[in-house]
């Protein structure tokens, strides 16, 4: 029975992590700053799932989610561990760096890097999901566990704090034109 | 025309995104990453299920070794206490074992005996010989070595000689053998210490010293 157990066990395993390696790593490497810190991430997380093999639910999207939400805590547990402080400057400083490069791509990934590392996980985890995985906004509030609304108000929230970094900010003379209409 | 504008902010937003994914210019984990994670975690899976499953027989197993340890406790003392050995190791002789501290220097006479075989009795104890010195302190094991029954003024000689010899105030006391008598016997000899204790010796010819020796 317990040969049984260790088999099933292992073989399930095995399957999950054949099935959802990949997606999960593409999602560590946009919610982590790095390739490194992705890998660790991503192994933590079956890590989670080999250590409590009960509490994955059966179904691949249950799965899934499962794992997603894994992922989204463990970030949010390292962003709670480091300093924010720190954190933010170490991105500008990664930021400025990226600028100096001469091909613009690396330039803009670390632009966006920067700005990204500035949201909350869980909200950075919503606009990696939906702006830059395509996922729907229902299945966003499916994988993370949480409702609709929920991730609408972090996606609002998420663009606001985006475009302070990303986009040009309106002159004054532009605010000011909107302000008489 | 405010909604088409912040449509074309969030679609200007979402393109610079896309241009600056973290994961977009990459290529996935390589085949020797996988292999190694997926190593890992299988390697992390618990080979007996997770805890909570554990915890199903492991109080089942303490229960059993609690219950088999009280049963082996109480079958040793109740062998213990029907072992036909045991009491016999009783009988043979009495010993006492006292602290005594550094006092004066022991004096050891003997009491005047009445010279009837008879066993002891708790009334002849007055008229038994009696003896005041401190006494040695005493270990279980330093026990009178095997002596014939046959012969019980020297057993009781050797061992107030061995006394003697480890306290040099305690004399020895020489026993008058024609008081002793010829059949078995038990006599006693009692010491008491400056401090209180009393230290009663019950030397008997029937004595099975032999099984202390061990």
């Amino acid at each position: 029975m317990e040969r049984t157990y260790s088999s099933d066990a292992t073989e399930r395993l095995a399957r999950l992590f054949d099935a959802h390696q990949e997606r999960l790593f593409r999602l560590a490497r946009r919610l982590s700053t790095d390739r490194e810190e992705a890998l660790d991430l991503v192994q933590e997380t079956f890590l989670r799932a080999a250590g409590r093999p009960g509490s994955v639910p059966a179904g691949n999207s249950a799965e899934e989610a499962w794992l997603v939400r894994t992922l989204v805590n463990l970030v949010r547990d390292r962003y709670r561990r480091l300093s924010v402080r720190s954190r933010v400057h170490a991105d500008l400083r990664r930021a400025g760096h990226g600028a100096s490069h001469p091909e613009e791509a690396a330039v803009a990934r670390a632009t966006v890097q920067a700005a990204l590392a500035r949201l909350a996980p869980r909200r950075r985890a919503v606009v990696v999901l939906h702006e830059l995985e395509g996922v729907p906004v229902s299945q966003v509030a499916r994988l993370l566990g949480v409702s609709e609304v929920t991730v609408r108000w972090h996606l609002l929230a998420a663009r606001r704090e985006l475009a302070k970094a990303l986009l040009p900010q309106p002159s004054e003379e532009v605010l000011e034109e909107r302000r008489q209409r | 025309m405010m909604n088409e504008e912040i449509r074309a902010r969030e679609e200007r937003l979402r393109a610079i995104l896309r241009q600056g994914d973290p994961a977009g210019g990459e290529a996935g984990l390589a085949q020797e990453e996988v292999r190694r994670v997926r190593r890992a975690v299988l390697a992390a899976l618990p080979p007996f299920g997770e805890p909570r499953r554990r915890a199903f027989w492991m109080p089942a197993v303490a229960m059993t070794a609690a219950a088999a340890l009280t049963l082996a406790i109480a079958l040793g003392l109740w062998r213990a206490h029907t072992d036909p050995a045991g009491p016999a190791r009783e009988t043979g002789r009495q010993a006492v074992r006292v602290h005594v501290p550094p006092g004066p220097a022991p004096v050891l006479r003997e009491a005047p005996e009445e010279g009837s075989p008879a066993p002891v009795a708790p009334s002849r104890e007055s008229a038994l010989p009696k003896a005041e010195a401190p006494r040695r302190p005493r270990s279980r094991g330093a026990v009178t070595p095997a002596a014939p029954p046959a012969a019980p003024p020297s057993l009781e000689s050797a061992r107030l000689a061995s006394a003697s010899e480890e306290g040099p105030e305690v004399p020895a006391v020489e026993p008058d053998s024609t008081l002793l008598p010829e059949e078995p016997a038990m006599r006693q000899v009692q010491f008491a210490a400056p401090g209180g204790t009393r230290v009663l010796w019950m030397l008997s010819t029937e004595s099975v010293v032999d099984e202390f020796a061990e």
